[in-house]
């Protein structure tokens, strides 16, 4: 099958379809006719230690929530960047950022995608009318005018990382190209902020995306943060309107942010129980790992079967996209206990 | 009894189940203020940034210790309970100043890195735990820095927490851990740090003068082989007297050797490319040895407990038969 058949099929796919992610606990108690509450829920890649949450002070919940310089003060800080968007977490983005280039150049129809990854990229580009090749481990070299490049670093399920190094000469093209960038760096919270290409902003031409819910544990908050140009959040703002994140989420957030202690601390025991379940995982399945902070994916040859075996005794891991792997989130020593007895009984 | 070697065992168990303090580690508030007095200090004449490198290590170093260790003669005295207070207090030093669960987390993580072929992340992992540059690394190399930093480490942040235990208790524990700490923030050869952190420099070679021939002796007998124990002290003497810094050379060494690899070689530091000495005989280190390494520093800690415990049986023994 040529590579444009491919393209073509997903352009079909994807488009008008709801895709499926992790966290879809309700489908799998139905389908397994096990009640909600005794499921081990390993199947997103959200830290299983939440930031713990703050009183909120009576004035969040009050006031309309206009955006707060305090919360944005301490992102900065935190991202170490001198524009930075607060949105209703990064999706809020991603589905806007087809038409905001389009906007800006007509004729931008080119989009190089990971073939692995998050895949509301793909479906938002494609809706749009781009059309997308993929390049797998190795970043695309050849770039084309007011080409669109996403990456998503490091990668989800595959957690390769790309270095600092790659990304700023993949950067200079795409600026000499009259390009964009785009870097989803949801889950780079777990490196230090060296690894981020955010400082790296000088431009129209990168756009980064950060995601809050994932290393502090709330994704509930539905909370993200764009750092780009001033041009960049200045039209961000204005098509989002006001309000977009409600008060005590940003009180919440601007907390988190501030507490570097608490974030050291994040870091090391999210490095510490990934060891664990690597430990664990290799001892009960003949698998290749790749391993991040945040979850580890596990490449099978029966990975559906697996999948199928776990959720049979109420462990939901995510089966990928390509069915040729699981992933698994990351768990705390109770968790552990708990994915320790189904791993035993797996045929 | 055999107090010694049970303290040196909890607080080994607390570090290997427990990990690092929970909310907040003191080291780094210690961090935060040591730099706060350098930026102080560190100013002006040779003499002057010699003379203030010495009153800045006193201030951040001794405070704490002198505090524990009449602390603890005062509650030797005046204890009646059958666990004395002071081994309690001693477990939770001890504790403290081990640093094994954390250095295995952090060479683990680069094995797992550099086994999957993830070689990007393995480098991010590895300029964690050295200073040199990792972003041009291969496999080979980053293997070789993370052996020989786990080596090193092995000994600053295990084996010489356990000696100076058993050389001068907590006090001694806790003055070593801040030594060690403030060597690693002002011990450089640089024009900032020459003179100002040259005393810190120092202690810290003083303080594990002993502790790194003891461990190079506990790598040495997990040979279990008389000439090779013999031969590889004799080179690990050899090497280090040629290699930076003293205790480092003597570990690295050593260790290098049990595992039948040779560390040392190029690297590049601040963009200057150095070539160090030789460290140890064998083939070059792969992947397998950060985690061989990691098991290494392990049986030398087990092993030294071990002999300690049975010393103090030995000792006890004797003193029951004279009793009897």
């Amino acid at each position: 099958m040529g590579k444009a058949s491919g393209n073509d099929f997903l352009n079909i796919t994807l488009k008008n379809t709801t895709l499926e992610h992790g966290g879809q606990l309700d489908k799998m108690a139905i389908k397994y006719c096990r009640p909600t509450e005794q499921w081990l829920d390993l199947s997103t890649g959200i830290a299983p230690f939440s930031y713990p949450i703050p009183i909120i002070p009576q004035k969040c919940w009050q006031n309309l929530p206009n955006v707060n310089d305090a919360l944005i003060q301490a992102a900065k800080n935190y991202y170490q960047t001198k524009h930075c968007l607060v949105c209703a977490g990064s999706q809020a983005v991603i589905e806007r950022l087809p038409n905001f280039w389009r906007q800006k150049y007509h004729q931008a129809s080119q989009v190089y995608l990971p073939k692995v990854g998050y895949k509301e990229h793909q479906k938002s580009w494609l809706s749009a009318g781009f059309s997308a090749q993929f390049y797998d481990a190795e970043l695309p070299k050849k770039i084309e005018k007011h080409i669109v490049v996403v990456v998503i670093n490091p990668n989800n399920p595959s957690t390769q990382l790309y270095s600092k190094q790659q990304l700023l000469a993949l950067y200079q093209q795409v600026k000499s190209a009259q390009g964009l960038l785009v870097i989803d760096e949801a889950f780079i919270d777990v490196f230090d902020h060296a690894q981020s290409m955010v400082e790296a902003i000088n431009n129209d031409h990168l756009i980064v995306l950060r995601s809050f819910g994932k290393f502090f544990g709330l994704a509930g908050l539905r909370i993200g943060f764009v750092c780009a140009s001033q041009a960049w959040l200045n039209i961000m703002t204005e098509s989002f309107g006001p309000w977009q994140v409600n008060g005590p989420a940003q009180y919440i957030a601007q907390q988190a942010l501030l507490d570097t202690n608490w974030q050291h601390q994040q870091r090391v025991k999210l490095q510490q129980q990934s060891l664990k379940l690597a430990e664990l995982l290799q001892q009960y399945l003949v698998a290749e790992l790749a391993i991040c902070s945040l979850f580890i994916t596990v490449y099978l040859e029966n990975a559906a079967d697996i999948h199928h075996q776990l959720c049979q005794q109420g462990v939901y891991v995510r089966l990928t996209d390509e069915k040729h792997s699981l992933r698994c989130g990351i768990a705390s020593d109770e968790q552990l206990v708990k994915l320790k007895k189904a791993l035993r009984n797996l045929a | 009894m055999i107090w010694l070697s049970l303290t040196l065992l909890g607080g080994y168990l607390l570090d290997v189940w427990l990990g690092e303090p929970k909310r907040f580690h003191p080291l780094i508030g210690f961090g935060y203020l040591a730099n706060q007095l350098e930026h102080r200090l560190n100013f002006g004449s040779k003499t002057l940034r010699l003379s203030m490198g010495i009153f800045a290590w006193c201030l951040l170093v001794l405070p704490i210790p002198i505090s524990i260790f009449f602390i603890q003669i005062n509650l030797s005295l005046s204890t009646t309970y059958f666990v004395n207070c002071d081994v309690i207090l001693d477990v939770i030093v001890i504790y403290w100043a081990l640093g094994h669960h954390s250095l295995r987390l952090h060479g683990l993580q680069i094995f797992h890195a550099l086994k999957q072929g993830n070689l990007a992340q393995a480098r991010v992992y590895c300029s964690y735990i050295v200073s040199r540059e990792t972003q041009q690394l291969s496999e080979q190399q980053i293997s070789r820095a993370t052996t020989e930093s786990m080596l090193e480490n092995g000994h600053d942040a295990v084996l010489a927490t356990l000696v100076s235990y058993l050389i001068g208790g907590a006090p001694l524990v806790i003055i070593h851990r801040l030594a060690n700490t403030l060597d690693a923030m002002w011990g450089y050869r640089n024009k900032r740090f020459n003179y100002f952190g040259r005393f810190s420099a120092r202690a810290d070679d003083v303080l594990g003068f002993l502790s790194a021939k003891i461990t190079s002796v506990l790598f040495a007998v997990q040979t279990f082989n008389f000439k090779r124990i013999f031969c590889i002290l004799k080179l690990a003497y050899q090497q280090a007297k040629n290699y930076k810094s003293h205790n480092g050379g003597w570990v690295m060494s050593s260790g290098a050797t049990l595992m039948k690899v040779q560390l040392g070689g190029k690297s590049i530091y601040h963009g200057e490319a150095t070539t160090s000495p030789a460290l140890g005989q064998g083939t070059q280190p792969q992947t397998q040895h950060v985690q061989l390494s990691l098991t290494r520093v392990n049986y030398a800690a087990l092993l030294l407990i071990s002999i300690v415990f049975i010393v103090e049986l030995i000792y006890w023994a004797k003193q029951a038969e004279m009793i009897f």
